[in-house]
Parts: C-alpha cells; structure tokens; sequence
C-alpha cells in the first residue's frame, strides 16, 4: 500500500513538472529548416534571452 | 527582404539559434510594440537587451555579413549613438554629423536631428552635397512624423536652390507628400512637373506609374 501511495505521489510530481516546463516554453517561437528561428512575440524572446543575450527585434509589414 | 536573403542565410541561421534570439513583429499589427520603439520605417530592425531597453537600431535593407555585423557592433558598443557623438566631439566630420543626425531621426527625436542637420549644413557650403543630403534628411524626418505641410515647405525650398540630384529628389518627394496627404489632384500635378524638369530622371517611369494609379486606383480598375 504505501508502495503504491508512493508510486501515485512520483507520478503526480513528473506531472507537475511536466505542465510547469510546458508553461515555461514560450508559444510564440517558430523553426523551420532553412530559416533562422525566430519568436513573434517580444515578451517571449525577452524571456527566452539567456543571462546577457541579445535580442534583435525585426519590425516588419506586409508591404 | 530581409526574410527572402538574411534570414535564410546558414550564417544567420546559426547566429540566430547559437548567438542572439531573433523576434519578428509585424508593425501594423503589434502596434504596441512598434510606437513603444518609435518603428516608422520598415524593415526597422533593433538591437535590444533582455529588459527590452534598446541598445540602437538598423533602418533598411542589409546583406547578410552586414547585417550580422553590424548588431555584433552594437553589443560591443561601436556604431551606437554613444560612439559616434563622443566620436563626433573629436574634430569636425561632416559624415559623422550626418549619421548622428539620421539615428535621432529614426528615434523621432526632432530638435536633436534638426541640431546635427543644422550642423551639418553649417560646418560647410550652403549648397553643397552634404548640406544637400542634411536638408533632405529633415524634410523626410517631417515626412515620417506627418508634419506635411512642414515636409512640402522643407522640399519647396529645396527644390528651389538646388538643381541637380537633391532638387530632382526634393519635386519628387514633393509629389509624394501630396500624395501621403491625400491630395490626388496635387500628386498629378506634380508628378508631371516632375517628370517635365527631370525628363533624364530614373524615377520618370516610377512617377508614371503613380499618375496612372492615381487616376485608376486599383479598385477603380477593377469594377
């Protein structure tokens, strides 16, 4: 019994982790081969710059 | 272009997955993004830190190698505005001046490019080319912030002193401002002036090509 109450607390914590690791990926990054991965959204590249990195922000329109 | 040439380069593909984090915002539709940096012209392309403060920014089109240089510059401190206005106290360098003058520009801040144009265009001949390029620079400064009616009176004038290319570019942009603001009838008008003093122009089929959409605009054409 307690094995199992054990092996049900092991498994609820790799959920949690796992839901929280998906939070913390941003949605906004796109990669394609051939292209340089970039983010849409600011915020997100923001987030994802490591320590010093820096970010290049491309504004663009349709025309 | 910067998608269909830089951003598909294998060196800026790996720049970008091993050295700095590309984000790509369209400024007509993250508008909140695009007026918090002041982007009006585009590709706008902007090195910032991970607080999002800007470090400075690149106005138009580069190849790759450029492109890529250019931000490593920036992190390192060469290029910004920083650099060369400290630079710029050392002795007089009209280019410099010039290139100061264009970031401030690109940032919208008015008083302080219509400081360096002055400069510029005061540190050598009235009519020469860089005071040229300096008088240009702030009518399309007026042009970016919609200053219009500023914007007509600045390539006016110019029109008038100088003849060769910064008065051709000045009648254009003159009918480009007309057309900006709207004014069809004004826009003609002075695309075919345009076209009759600067007949020799490489713009002349561009200006022809403006006539016949503003008299046929493409849903006008369409019915």
């Amino acid at each position: 019994m307690r094995i199992r109450l054990i092996l049900v607390l092991f498994a609820l914590v790799l959920l949690i982790a796992a839901c929280s690791g998906d939070k913390q990926q941003p949605s906004s990054l796109v990669t394609s081969a051939g292209a340089a991965p970039y983010y849409t959204n600011l915020a997100d590249a923001l987030q994802a710059a490591r320590g010093d990195q820096y970010v290049v922000v491309d504004f663009y329109t349709d025309w | 272009m910067l998608d269909t040439v830089v951003f598909i380069n294998d060196t800026a593909i790996d720049f970008f997955t091993t050295n700095m984090i590309l984000v790509k915002v369209h400024a007509e539709k993250d508008t909140a993004t695009a007026n918090r940096y002041h982007a009006k012209a585009y590709p706008t392309s902007l090195l910032v830190r991970k607080n999002g403060e800007e470090v400075d920014r690149l106005v138009g089109f580069a190849p790759t190698q450029e492109y890529l240089q250019k931000f490593v510059d920036f992190s390192n401190g060469i290029g910004t505005l920083a650099d060369l206005t400290a630079r710029a106290e050392t002795g007089l360098d009209r280019s410099l001046y010039m290139e100061i003058a264009d970031k401030y520009k690109y940032l919208g801040k008015g008083a302080d490019a219509e400081a360096w144009y002055t400069r510029v265009i005061e540190s050598g001949e009235p009519l020469d080319s860089l005071s040229g390029d300096a008088r240009l620079g702030f009518a399309d400064f007026c042009l970016r912030e919609k200053d219009y009616v500023k914007a007509l009176d600045e390539y006016r004038k110019i029109a008038a002193e100088f003849t060769s290319y910064h008065g051709c570019e000045a009648a254009l942009m003159q009918a480009i401002t007309y057309r900006k603001m709207a004014d069809t009838a004004g826009a003609i008008t002075q695309f075919e002036k345009f076209i009759e003093q600067f007949p020799e122009s490489e713009e002349v089929e561009y200006a022809k090509g403006q006539i016949e959409r503003l008299k046929n605009p493409p849903e006008k054409a369409a019915e």
